[in-house]
């Protein structure tokens, strides 16, 4: 009896304490919402934030800290953010726009999903304000011409965007162990023959000198068969001009020497040969900073990788690897296309003048504040280049902002890194090597005929079945032995896209193609 | 024992007068006898109603192409278009059928095994240890797979996970299991019983614990071995939780989580691994689909329900309670 | 006595035992493990080291997530979602779930295969975000509560409880003039405790782990679960990782960094499961024989 009365007092209590302390926190949320009467003279616009969780709780709330702040002093503006969580970020952002919710303003990276938002009628054309409102951003997108077909669907501009610097264009690039070239007598190869031959090398001489066979030739990332990819000029996910037509990477006939190749890799023991169970690449991982691989294929920037080898391996030299050249050229690994963060105007939009205004000053100058901080506070200028005085401090007040430059001209030179880092050793020397790594895979460029791939629903449609039943014939072919041959692996390739109707499709992107580019 | 009469009479059913009752006069009644149990209902049905009820007629973009800038009423109507869609898609009945099939592997091989660890765990006589074991037994419930995913593919791996290398020293070949279209689904089904075979003991010891222990002591007196006893005496006691967990299970038959699909999976074996979830994934992958993936959506639950309804009358006809 | 000799029944106990023991040590090895790497430098385990001990132990991943004071906030909202939840949970289960108990309910059938229909049939995300808005109650934790007032699964699993129950207990009490809430009150709750614990548990840890639902209904960073939290810091970590230059107050080279996004997942994980672990065992004492005993007596 006791017991229950005593177990029901406390459900009791907690529930309505509980309540009352959900409801108080309704209320102040209530409170906030009403904008201040000094403001109501200034241009109101919304835009999305991607929250990160970099804001501590003492510099406030992606919703407002001192960056917020800033910005809605300086360019005379009241800027409303809304941050919408990195996971499921389109997921969220979909929500929000189906329920008549999403801000004035929204970016996203990928042009594909500006698409689907086109199609699906949340966006509109931003021709006219540009042209009626805009001074700076206005000047720089004559200046940055290459910008202009990203910006555009359909004959009318509905993206505003800026320039990546070179060091987010960058991306897929190799790197090498030159302390075991010099320890096995060999020169930095420059064909895929020699590093064929560099490989294994790698395997077979034990270049770590330890007695056991347990050295590989190469390690990677995800960025694995995109690298091999490009170095024939067969990305499976681009679309080549071949004699006016356009063709998909994986149908070309450059694309056989891809699936050799990685075969090739497999069957002679030169790369781990469980990598295909290897999710997220940590064993391949493992196997680089442990100084098992000598060549490791992933990104131009590596330094927890590198701190990771050094720290295992001091005397370890990772130094960046040139793209080597096969029998179809030398080309550049994959970098991303110029344009960086695609913003939107929605459909709705009540102030397009205030909008406009936003860009106008972010890309002004501004940017460069927003994202670096106060002089004397955040960094000092070293030869044109901020430095950061306390590294600490940037640590809390800084990793943030450059998320709200969401225009920007920002571009390293590769000397800056070094200035850029933190004063301990490791991390001046993997600044040294950063620089060399982004010259390095800026020097070729990355062949892409097309800025952008068609988009339309049939293709689409027959991508989501492609997909599955070209990765099963690739590994097939890759992992599979004898039996199959890169040559039966693109006629299967090519048997099963005609299945699935691919003969219609690729009609149709013929027709887009025409369409959409051949005139510009 | 006297007869009982008034409010307790129709309560138990039994009644003195023998004269029947006009209907609606009999109904008023019934609900003037259970005015509570009916009142109770209300915010229960309330709920149902507005959260569950209302946001169900969404499901009619399964039969539009749902646009955000026309809402879901002001949508075009596109009748069966999806539903075409999906049935001449050639991933299609692969996908359904991977996603039956481990299904029934599941309720075939991974049902069985909480009931037979919770009655092991009944037996225990010593109670610490009895606690202690339950404790330890579903942590793995609460790590993601992410990171069991992880573990098992390397405990499977043919170089350097262990039970390779127990096969090695019986002198047989090592097993590439997670690459291998036959050991997958295998696989898949071990770690998912590794994984909530514990924390699915709860609910049948939280049953056992309702069984009256004089029916134990009874059945010993009698001479009764543990064997018996536990054939007849917890199994019978936990019947009805098997019975309605059975039909909730095969209700779920359409779906096979995503979590642990995804991690587990890769190139070699889409042919096996790939389900409805994954599929609705690389689907959505192409952006905004939401017509589409809500027909497939529906095609689930029509099937789904079919399932339980008819599970409902074999566990009823088998004299259990069902759903109703 | 029992049909062998005491030996025997030893010898089968003992094996019962060892046999449990075993199924405990392939269970708890994961756990084991997650503990091991979340104590462990990154370079360690990075370098696959890390297996049932940590090695270069640090409590950076820890201290990672811990310092910043977003994650106690967090952890003190995932405590007041639970609790309010759960107990809304229990109440709106109890209440349905007896009077559909009661095979003498007219219309149970038809209310029954209303409930069961939705477990099968739902709107999808983006019709529960428009209700969510039009009720108003949009970044607020009525977001997360009302719409999963009643896990459905678990009213059948209590529904089907009650049924068992044995039917005089209640027609004695009737008799004796109890309405319908006095014998749930006096008779029924007491005799449920093990599946109350049960559904306790159920719910409490579906709130404790809530992630999709928050995501898309709390905007307010300053309100977000423990989950959520957790999971944008695992991200964060690999972002900053990527991020070399310290004017950008990235972490990349520098030899000070212990942390890794596997060893905060792993801490991350310790920190949401270790108050589950705490909780079970004080549920588990209502999974005791013999609750019936005392109130057929009564």
């Amino acid at each position: 009896m006791n017991k229950r009365k005593q177990i029901a007092t406390l459900l009791g209590v907690t529930l309505t304490t509980s309540m009352i302390a959900a409801c108080s926190s309704t209320g102040e949320e209530g409170k906030g919402d009403s904008p201040s009467k000094e403001s109501a003279s200034k241009g109101e616009i919304s835009i999305t934030i991607l929250d990160r969780g970099q804001v501590a709780s003492d510099e406030g709330t992606y919703e407002s800290n001192r960056v917020t702040k800033y910005i809605n002093e300086k360019s005379g503006l009241n800027v409303k953010w809304v941050p919408i969580l990195r996971t499921q970020s389109t997921q969220k952002l979909n929500t929000l726009i189906a329920a008549g919710e999403a801000p004035d303003l929204m970016w996203e990276f990928g042009r594909d999903y500006m698409s689907t938002l086109k199609d699906q009628g949340a966006i509109q054309p931003i021709d006219d304000y540009i042209e009626k409102y805009s001074t700076s951003y206005k000047a720089y997108l004559k200046e940055h011409p290459e910008l202009k077909p990203y910006t555009m669907f359909d004959g009318k501009t509905y993206i505003a965007t800026s320039a990546r610097g070179i060091d987010t264009i960058a991306n897929h690039a190799m790197w090498i162990r030159q302390d075991w070239l010099d320890k096995l007598g060999l020169k930095m190869p420059t064909t895929m023959d020699e590093l064929l031959t560099v490989m294994r090398a790698f395997k077979e001489k034990d270049p770590d000198g330890n007695g056991k066979n347990d050295t590989l030739g190469a390690a990677f990332n995800f960025n694995y068969t995109g690298i091999i990819q490009a170095l024939y000029a067969a990305h499976g996910g681009l679309w080549y001009l071949e004699n006016g037509q356009i063709v998909k990477g994986n149908f070309t006939d450059r694309y056989t020497d891809v699936l050799a190749l990685l075969k090739t890799m497999f069957d002679e023991g030169l790369v781990d040969k469980e990598y295909i169970t290897d999710k997220n690449f940590q064993k391949e991982r493992q196997l680089l900073v442990t100084g098992k691989a000598g060549v490791y294929l992933s990104s131009w920037n590596i330094p927890a990788e590198y701190r990771e080898l050094k720290q295992n391996v001091p005397d370890a030299k990772l130094v960046p690897l040139e793209p080597v050249a096969t029998k179809y050229g030398k080309f550049g690994l994959y970098q991303e296309p110029p344009a960086n963060r695609l913003i939107v105007f929605n459909k709705d939009m009540k102030d397009p003048k205030a909008a406009v205004q936003l860009l106008d000053w972010m890309i002004d100058k501004n940017w460069f504040d927003v994202r670096f901080g106060q002089e004397g506070v955040h960094y000092k200028m070293v030869n044109g280049v901020p430095q950061a005085i306390d590294a600490e401090k940037n640590k809390k007040e800084i990793i943030y902002a450059p998320e709200y430059a969401v225009l920007d001209q920002y571009s390293p030179k590769p000397e800056d890194f070094v200035i850029m880092a933190a004063q301990d050793p490791i991390s001046q020397e993997y600044a040294k090597v950063q620089g060399e790594s982004l010259q390095v895979a800026m020097k070729n460029k990355f062949r892409r005929d097309l800025p952008f791939n068609p988009t339309f629903p049939e293709l689409s449609e027959i991508q989501t079945s492609f997909a599955p039943l070209a990765e099963e014939i690739e590994t097939k072919v890759i992992t599979g032995g004898a039996q199959y041959t890169p040559q039966w692996g693109l006629e299967q390739l090519r048997k099963e896209w005609k299945r699935l109707g691919g003969d219609n499709v690729d009609k149709q992107a013929q027709e887009w193609y025409q369409k959409n580019l051949k005139s510009n | 024992m006297n007869t009982p009469t008034g409010e307790a009479a129709e309560r138990t059913g039994v009644s003195s007068t023998a004269v029947p009752k006009r209907q609606l006069k009999g109904a008023w009644k019934h609900i003037k006898r259970d005015k509570y149990l009916y009142l109770l209902l209300v915010p229960v049905m309330a709920y149902y109603f507005i959260f569950k009820y209302a946001p169900m007629l969404g499901e009619i973009i399964a039969f539009k192409d749902y646009r955000f800038a026309d809402g879901i009423w002001g949508s075009k109507w596109a009748g069966f278009k999806h539903f075409e869609r999906l049935f001449t898609s050639p991933d299609f009945f692969n996908v359904l059928k991977n996603t039956l099939l481990l299904n029934v592997y599941g309720i075939v091989f991974a049902f069985p095994v909480p009931i037979v660890l919770a009655i092991l765990l009944n037996e225990v006589r010593i109670e610490w240890y009895k606690r202690t074991i339950q404790n330890l037994l579903y942590i793995p419930h609460f790590i993601s797979w992410v990171v069991l995913g992880g573990i098992v593919i390397a405990l499977l791996s043919p170089s350097t996970g262990i039970v390779n290398t127990v096969i090695k020293a019986f002198g047989i070949e090592p097993v590439y299991f997670m690459a291998s279209n036959f050991w997958w689904p295998v696989m898949f089904i071990l770690s998912g019983i590794w994984q909530s075979a514990g924390w699915g003991t709860i609910l049948y010891l939280a049953a056992m614990a309702g069984i009256d222990p004089q029916l134990y002591e009874a059945a010993k007196i009698d001479g009764a071995s543990k064997l018996r006893r536990i054939w007849h005496i917890t199994l019978p006691g936990i019947r009805s939780t098997i019975a309605i967990l059975l039909i909730l299970r095969v209700g779920q038959m359409m779906d096979v989580g995503f979590e642990q699909i995804f991690i587990l999976q890769n190139k070699a074996v889409y042919q096996v691994s790939n389900v409805i979830s994954t599929y609705v994934y690389h689907v959505g992958l192409e952006g905004s689909q939401y017509s589409y993936t809500t027909a497939l959506g529906l095609f689930q639950s029509i099937i789904g329900l079919i399932l339980i309804i008819s599970v409902n009358k074999i566990i009823k006809a088998m004299g259990e309670n069902g759903l109703w | 006595m029992t049909g062998g000799s005491t030996g025997t029944v030893r010898l089968l106990y003992g094996l019962l035992y060892l046999f449990l023991a075993f199924l405990a040590v392939l269970t708890l090895f994961p756990f084991v493990n997650v503990l091991a790497t979340s104590l462990s430098g990154s370079r360690a385990i990075s370098s696959g080291e890390v297996f049932l001990w940590p090695k270069d132990v640090t409590f950076a991943s820890f201290d990672n997530l811990i310092q910043d004071g977003q994650l106690l906030v967090a952890m003190k909202n995932t405590v007041l979602i639970t609790v309010v939840g759960t107990a809304l949970n229990i109440f709106t289960t109890i209440i349905a779930a007896y009077p559909l108990s009661r095979k003498r309910l007219k219309g149970r059938n038809l209310l029954l295969m209303l409930i069961t229909f939705t477990m099968l049939f739902g709107g999808g995300l983006i019709p529960n975000y428009i209700l969510i808005k039009t009720l108003g109650i949009m970044n607020t934790y009525w977001a997360l509560w009302l719409p999963a007032l009643v896990s459905t699964y678990n009213f059948f699993v209590m529904k089907t409880f009650f049924e068992n129950l044995p039917s005089e207990l209640e027609e004695s009490a009737a008799i004796d003039g109890a309405n319908d809430l006095v014998i749930i009150w006096k008779i029924i709750l007491p005799l449920s405790l093990p599946i109350i614990a049960a559904l306790t548990l159920f719910y409490a840890v579906g709130w404790w782990n809530s992630y999709m639902n928050v995501l898309m209904y709390i905007t307010s960073s300053g309100k977000q679960s423990l989950m959520v939290k957790l999971l944008q810091m695992i991200d964060t970590t690999s972002q900053s990782l990527l991020n070399a230059n310290a004017t950008s107050g990235g972490e990349g080279a520098t030899m000070q960094t212990l942390v890794s996004p596997e060893g905060i997942r792993a801490a991350a994980i310790i920190i949401s499961v270790a108050p589950i672990l705490c909780v079970y065992p004080f549920l588990q004492k209502y999974f005791v024989k013999g609750v019936l005993i005392g109130s057929l007596k009564g």
